[in-house]
């Protein structure tokens, strides 16, 4: 791979976003082919595409996403581990039902429950005797003091603007943790030394990303909780074990990137021509990436600088054969997940409050289930009723294979998002009137907010996200091979492959 | 690796040899084909075996996989189905031919699920949840059934051994991406060889890769057969083992009609069922006309009629039904059709009422491509039976009235199908869709000695399938109830 450009080249803004027209956001008109929409992009995407366009890339034809925070096997897995334990410490000790001094008892208990392995739990113990030693008064501080810390809380907007040029854009995205008590909206990461003077890389843009998506939803939207809050107020913090980072929220440079990175997600959507541009300018703005001189913050360094095999023999064709494929499996996804996502924030920020009625009516017994907590009855299990207008069409979702949901507490433009499973062997789920027995962690804080479930997982038609599993593997499958030509001489699937695209002769009988 | 009853089934399987497999030689060639070896001097064997509904291919399958690993040519099988559902049927088929539950474990993603005597393990992405003694049990079952999404897990746990045949069922759901998935899962590896190779089975006329994309609505044949020339053709089986002749008759107008090349097999039924209806001492149903009362829409001597099994294909006109009603979209944006869901029910509870063997009634099942329409049937069901004192479980109810999806891979004696549609533009949506219309062709073809099915003569009138299958002029076995 040739690196002709030392340093990336600023895309030229986007004069408009590609928004869904209101037949696409009806389903008025047959899912089939391209969609003629950009697609709905995660904080995490644009963060990635900061990092390197070619992340969107592998992010959108190859199911690799996580560029930046690592393979889902190590440090993803620990980092979110570390903030789901941190915000179960802090709502115990906010709600009095535990000590600070009882952190480690506890993140033994939550390892077992985890059934995480003799070194995660030992990296954690690390982690967290770090922060604790830094958090220990605002632990005591925080002891009693009732819900007032949001974790793991859900924003999306279509109304994400840079600078003064007036483009909006949508996001979506997960905040860590909205501290109303202190007033702090905070990233944490388990990147990060005890000496570092600057936060982790790209942090800072992260929560100050975070922080302009939340500012960017009217205040009508928001939970009552946090309905009277001053966002524009709060401090902006990147929080590692060892440090706490205050981040300048006036940043022109950010803005500048945010505006790149969504244009180059919206190009990589449509066009192959944007994809040779990606390779081309791989790297960070600053730090170009080449092979033997790759950005080391990168996980996916793999991806784009491997070894070649020489065998499969075929792999050209086979590549070839693949690439519709990539593009399907990345087009499906956009018609499934991504119009979701435009559909359920459309119906809450749309300007036009007719469509938002129209959507209203489409979504409510279709996708989304608004629902009543009737009583916790106890480990993360809840009796919960269906409304009553769209019980018949949850029962007639539920009768035929499982389903998972996710449950929205607050709106779907702010809200705490929790996963949903229904419990449909519990005696007391009678799905023909509306009563589920729920399984759903981490509800605390949400008691007073509206609810509904969301469909996510449904088995029958492959969900999303298992599309992006298929193009893992078969991205996987491209890259795949062996040298040794003793090996290669009978190795089944080589052989496979190399009859299937080459003049070898293929038999389904026995000659 | 061996099956804990050895000695038991290979007697099963001596008598499945000799009752079924002697007399169908194409059934014979398609398991020399799956046994054999993929690698050869001059060709690849990659055993594709096109079957249509009641021709026995998971049967086949699953005969050839124990014939394998009895003769120790292969030391295990990875079974791998299109759905949970689906994976579920597969593990019935083998245990159908003697193999014990535990030696096909189900492998799925339930976390916490474990129960080692029925063979159904339930793993998360890691395998964490499995201990040591888990997971070398598992090594150790001759087969595992999973869908392709928890061969991941069988890779991470090295839970098959190199001399594994991995069968890939029901293939018109799989698609080139999900064929590319599991070969990466469990052939991509330069080290450990997979040495059994791969097979391939299912019809592809029935449920297509459901997607809204072209490049992916292709099943892995058609993938295949772009790109190769299959030498040989494929193995296929055309005698089927479930429907009476005149039930076949009607599936293969349908076959003909859903075939787009030109190789077009009819099915042909074997002697055993050929003319095998309700009564016939195979299925062994006695009929008591007197038993049938007046339903709320049918009177007893309508349901007389519809119910005489004489008449093995039934098409009941639902223009013609009293109170007819046309369709209704449901919130959840699906269909249903409240007057012919009566109808179904009507049919449902005569049936129940007047077809009895030793002490068991008869249980027709209810199947409709529409989710709205088999929750309407399962509430009126409940209720009626209620209504009537008829105590008969809840599970039962949910599991006698399901979608075409579900009955995939099924057989009932009697089979009730309600295809809802019915509107004065004579619009039925992905039923006349050129791939998604194979549910009513899946649904038909579950029969084995009685089929019923309501349609509105107005609205599915003049579509060539439908068309076809009620062109049934000269039978003596069927009926057209209301028809003009």
């Amino acid at each position: 791979m040739s690196s002709a450009y030392l340093t990336r080249v600023l895309r030229q803004p986007l004069r408009a976003w590609r928004w869904p027209r209101r037949e696409h956001l009806l389903e008025r008109v047959f899912r089939r082919g391209p969609p003629p929409f950009d697609p709905f992009p995660s904080i995490q995407d644009v963060i990635d595409a900061v990092l390197c366009p070619v992340t969107v890339v592998h992010k959108m034809y190859h199911g690799l996403h996580g560029a930046l925070s690592g393979p889902r096997e190590v440090a993803e897995k620990i980092g979110s581990h570390f903030h789901r334990f941190v915000s179960i410490l802090k709502s115990d000790i906010a709600l009095g039902r535990r000590r600070p001094d009882e952190a480690f008892g506890l993140l033994k208990m939550y390892c077992s429950r985890e059934g995480l392995d003799y070194n995660s739990e030992e990296n954690l113990k690390r982690y967290l005797k770090y922060w604790l030693r830094r958090k220990k008064s605002s632990l005591d501080e925080l002891w009693g003091q009732g819900p007032g810390i949001f974790h793991e809380v859900h924003v999306s907007t279509i109304n994400a603007t840079w600078e003064e040029r007036g483009v909006r854009y949508p996001i979506h995205g997960v905040i860590d943790e909205i501290d109303t008590i202190n007033k702090r909206i905070v990233e944490r990461t388990i990147r990060g030394n005890e000496n570092d003077p600057n936060p982790p890389f790209l942090e800072d843009f992260q929560v100050w990303l975070q922080w302009k998506v939340l500012t960017s939803i009217n205040r009508d939207l928001l939970p009552d909780v946090l309905r009277n809050e001053d966002f524009q107020d709060y401090d902006l913090i990147v929080e590692t074990p060892h440090k706490d980072f205050t981040i300048e929220k006036n940043k022109p440079l950010f803005e500048k990137w945010a505006e790149d990175a969504l244009a180059w997600i919206s190009d990589i959507a449509r066009s192959s021509v944007a994809i040779g541009d990606a390779w081309q300018n791989r790297g960070h703005h600053n730090r170009p990436c080449s092979f033997r001189n790759e950005v080391e913050e990168c996980s996916l360094d793999w991806a784009c600088y491997s070894h070649r095999w020489r065998y499969p023999e075929r792999r050209s064709a086979l590549r070839a054969s693949l690439r519709p494929i990539y593009r399907a499996l990345y087009y499906e996804q956009v018609w499934v997940h991504d119009l979701l996502l435009y559909q359920l924030t459309k119906m809450e920020q749309d300007a036009d409050p007719n469509l938002r009625g129209e959507l209203r009516r489409f979504l409510i017994g279709r996708k989304i289930y608004p629902l009543e907590t009737v009583e916790n009855i106890g480990s993360n299990k809840y009796r919960v009723k269906i409304d009553e207008r769209v019980k018949v069409s949850l029962a007639e979702e539920v009768q035929d294979e499982s389903l998972g949901f996710e449950v929205i507490f607050g709106s779907f433009s702010v809200g705490l998002r929790r996963r949903a499973y229904l419990l449909l062997d519990e005696r007391e789920t009678e799905p023909e009137d509306g009563r589920y027995v729920v399984y759903i962690e981490g509800m605390d804080g949400t008691e007073g907010m509206n609810a509904f479930l969301l469909k996510g997982l449904l088995l029958k038609e492959d969900p999303w996200f298992l599309k992006q599993v298929v193009q893992r593997a078969v991205f996987s499958l491209e890259r795949w091979g062996v040298d040794r030509e003793e090996r290669a001489k009978n190795h089944v699937l080589i052989k496979l492959i190399d009859t299937l695209f080459g003049p070898g002769t293929l038999r389904a009988k026995r000659r | 690796m061996s099956f804990r009853n050895r000695e038991r089934l290979e007697k099963a399987l001596e008598d499945f040899e000799r009752n079924k497999l002697r007399r169908n030689p194409n059934q014979v060639d398609a398991v020399s084909s799956i046994i054999d070896e993929p690698t050869h001097d001059d060709y690849f064997l990659l055993p594709i075996v096109d079957g249509g509904p009641g021709t026995g291919k998971t049967t086949v399958g699953a005969y050839a996989s124990i014939r394998a690993i009895l003769e120790g040519s292969l030391q295990g099988v990875l079974y791998v189905a299109p759905t949970n559902f689906a994976a579920l049927q597969a593990k019935q088929a083998f245990e159908r031919l003697g193999v014990e539950s535990s030696d096909v474990v189900w492998l799925n993603y339930k976390s916490g699920l474990r129960d080692w005597n029925r063979g159904v393990v339930g793993a998360r992405y890691d395998l964490l949840d499995l201990g040591p003694n888990d997971i070398r049990r598992l090594r150790s079952v001759p087969i595992i059934v999973c869908t392709p999404y928890m061969l991941k897990r069988v890779e991470e746990g090295g839970l098959r051994p190199s001399n594994t045949k991995v069968i890939i069922d029901e293939f018109s759901q799989i698609d080139p991406a999900l064929f590319f998935m599991v070969l990466e899962r469990t052939g991509a590896d330069a080290n450990r060889y997979l040495k059994g190779g791969y097979a391939l089975l299912g019809d592809p006329l029935q449920l297509p890769v459901v997607t809204t994309q072209r490049e992916l609505m292709q099943n892995v044949l058609d993938f295949i057969l772009s790109y190769h020339t299959i030498d040989g053709g494929l193995n296929k089986l055309t005698i089927q083992d479930r429907m009476h002749v005149e039930i076949c008759d009607a599936v293969n107008r349908m076959r003909r009609e859903l075939c787009f090349w030109e190789d077009f097999s009819p099915l042909e039924p074997s002697n055993e069922v050929k003319f095998r209806d309700l009564t016939s001492p195979d299925l062994g149903y006695e009929y008591t006309e007197q038993n049938i009362n007046n339903g709320r829409l049918l009177t007893s001597e309508e349901l007389r009629e519809i119910l005489d099994p004489s008449y093995t294909f039934v098409v009941v006109n639902t223009d013609k039904l009293p109170r007819s009603t046309d369709e209704e979209r449901t919130q959840s944006g699906s269909w249903r059709n409240e007057a012919e869901a009566e109808a179904a029910v009507d049919i449902a509870i005569a049936a129940h009422q007047a077809y009895h063997r030793q002490n068991e009634r008869l249980v027709p099942r209810i199947i409709s491509p529409y989710d709205a329409q088999v929750c309407e049937i399962k509430y009126r069901l409940k209720s009626r039976l209620r209504a009537l004192g008829v105590s008969i479980e809840g599970q039962v109810i949910e599991e006698s009235v399901m979608t075409a999806y579900k009955s995939q891979g099924r057989e009932f004696p009697f089979v009730i199908v309600s295809l809802v549609r019915k509107n004065p533009e004579r619009r039925i949506g992905f039923l006349e869709d050129e791939k998604l219309r194979a549910q009513v062709y899946v649904a038909c073809s579950r029969a084995q000695g009685k089929l019923v099915l309501l349609m509105s003569q107005k609205t599915f009138g003049g579509k060539p399938l439908y068309d076809e299958l009620i062109n049934v002029k000269g039978s003596r076995h069927a009926l057209l109830w209301g028809w003009d």
